[in-house]
Parts: C-alpha cells; sequence; structure tokens
C-alpha cells in the first residue's frame, strides 16, 4: 500500500516538474527502494543538506 | 522529501526479499525458461499508461480469518487459476525472493501461451506481492491479500501495472485488458468457490495513475516473452527437423 502511494506521489510530483526526493532511510528502507526499483525515479540522501544541496546544483544546472 | 528514521529493522522485515540484480529460479515444469538472466520491472519501468486495478470478492458465510485465507491461497495458488493458464511454483513456494514461471495467454484463443514469471518480493501472514521480470507483458506490482469488513472476510487482488512495450499497450487497447482483469476476477471467484462460497461476485475497480506512455521504455519491446515465446513456439520443428537430419 506504501509503495502504491509513493507512486502515485512520484505521479504527481512529475507532473508539476518537480522531483521527489527521499532522506534518512535505513538500510532495510534502501533495500527495499533498490528490490522495487524505486531509486531509479526517488534520489536517496544521507541528510536533508546533501538532498538540498543535490537540489540546488541541479536546479543550477538546468538554469545554465 | 520524504525523511525516515529508524534505529532497528521493522518486524515485518523477514517478509521482505532481498535485492537481486538478476533472476534465477528453482522452478520447472515450464516449456521455456525466459526469467533467468533477467531483471524486475516494477510500474515505474514499464511503457504504457499506469493503471491500478483492485478485484475484490466478499466470503460470505464463512468462517476463514485473513491468515486463514492467505495461507491456502498461497499453498494452492495455480489452482485458483483460470483453465488454459499455468503457474509453476518455486520449491520453497510463496515465499520472499521465490521466482516462479508461468504459461499464459495473452488474448482469449491464442494459440501461443506467453511463457514468463514473477518474483515474490513480499509474503506475510495476510498478503503476498509479486513483482514482474523483464519480458512480461506488464511492469507491475501485484499484491493478494485478505482482511476483515465487519464479521466478512474479503479477498483481493490489486495491481499497479503499466504493459511493458508498445505492441503490448497495442493489443491491451484492442481488447487484451479487459481479458486480464477478466483474469483476475475468474481467479478470485474460484478462490472463493474453493473456500466454500456459491456464487462469488467479484467486484472490480480501475484507476488510471498515469495517463502519460513512457516513450523512453519503448526499447522493452526487445525482451518481450511474447515475441521469444512466439518465435521459439514457431520455429520448433525447424529445430527438431535439424535434430533429425542431423543424427549420425
Amino acid at each position: 500500500v506504501a509503495s502504491v502511494l509513493l507512486v502515485t506521489l512520484l505521479v504527481r510530483v512529475q507532473r508539476a516538474g518537480q522531483r521527489l526526493l527521499a532522506v534518512g532511510l535505513s538500510d532495510h528502507y534502501r533495500e527495499i527502494f533498490s528490490l522495487t526499483r524505486l531509486d531509479e525515479a526517488i534520489a536517496i540522501h544521507d541528510t536533508t543538506d546533501a538532498a538540498i544541496a543535490r537540489g540546488r546544483l541541479r536546479h543550477s544546472a538546468g538554469e545554465a | 522529501m520524504m525523511t525516515a528514521s529508524e534505529p532497528r529493522p521493522p518486524r515485518n522485515a523477514d517478509a521482505w526479499a532481498r535485492p537481486v540484480e538478476r533472476l534465477s529460479t528453482t522452478a520447472s515444469g515450464a516449456a521455456m525458461d525466459t526469467v533467468t538472466g533477467r531483471r524486475l520491472v516494477g510500474p515505474l519501468q514499464g511503457f504504457g499508461q499506469m493503471w491500478q486495478k483492485t478485484f475484490r470478492v466478499r466470503l460470505q458465510g464463512i468462517e476463514l480469518s485473513p491468515s486463514e485465507v492467505v495461507a491456502r491461497w498461497k499453498e494452492a495458488f495455480p489452482t485458483f487459476w483460470p483453465k488454459g493458464n499455468s503457474f509453476y511454483a518455486p520449491l520453497a513456494g510463496i515465499a520472499p525472493g521465490e521466482v516462479a514461471l508461468l504459461e499464459a495467454r495473452v488474448m482469449p484463443g491464442a494459440p501461443i501461451r506467453m511463457s514468463t514469471g514473477v518474483m515474490v518480493i513480499y509474503a506475510d501472514d495476510e498478503s503476498f506481492t509479486f513483482m514482474n521480470p523483464e519480458g512480461h507483458a506488464l511492469s507491475a506490482w501485484i499484491t493478494f491479500s485478505a482482511y476483515r469488513d465487519g464479521d466478512v472476510t474479503i479477498a483481493q487482488a490489486q495491481t499497479l501495472e503499466r504493459t511493458a512495450d508498445p505492441l503490448i499497450e497495442l493489443s491491451w487497447m484492442l481488447g487484451a485488458s479487459r481479458y486480464n482483469d477478466r483474469f483476475w476476477a475468474d481467479t478470485l471467484a474460484n478462490l472463493a468457490r474453493a473456500m466454500g462460497v456459491a456464487e462469488p461476485a467479484v467486484e472490480t475497480t480501475k484507476l488510471c495513475v498515469d495517463r502519460r506512455r513512457q516513450w523512453r521504455y519503448v526499447r522493452n519491446i526487445r525482451h518481450s516473452a511474447a515475441i521469444s515465446t512466439a518465435v521459439g513456439t514457431l520455429t520448433a520443428p525447424v529445430r527438431w527437423l535439424r535434430r533429425r537430419v542431423g543424427r549420425p
């Protein structure tokens, strides 16, 4: 059920031209993302700062 | 952004399969193995529109708990499939990480059955989930479960799916989708009859989650089990003849 909700959220986010990032996942959830191949669409970051920095970097690259 | 902080694995951690790069199986009996060496594909890796389909049947008057229903469903899973389709369970049965083979008709009356399979990515007492390999008609997760609604136990199959490639998407638009829906409705009706329900009524709901087609996955067609099965079947007489001629 959670995976279905996550995919629905992902579709809505992509439709709005935004990206969905995941932060601070335990090894268990990282494995689930890998198994289900959710990690190909939802980038996983260790910390919020790392995710924001990555987001800014991509945003800058998009503007350049 | 989503965050989660969890020092210990959750209670159902053992119900999940471990990630795999390529599939292998202990199942046998199928005419072809088009699964070994393939990768798993979910609804994010498919080509066609994304649909969530839910099939439910009320086990009215049957005194079985959700876990008893799911235990029987796992144990005799192939017997509930509509006639003309085959499911070859792995040695360990429906358990996390196990890969089954199957042969199914994509269209009613089709002379050739598609050889493909599924991997059990999750299985606990009240539900189990399959994910499909490359080549399957659908890039999907399919969850089978049972739950209580008041005094009645409900059995449910729910898919989150995209057709895998343009050829299958076209066949889905031409009617194969309705045939596939009937496959799961018939499966649930068979399950309910086996549990003792005299006249099961299966309720079907469909929701389009994403109308867009993912053209970046158009090349999924190179894995198509429908095509490889058709080619393998049609060229079987030629291979047989070559073996006969080549025999001393």
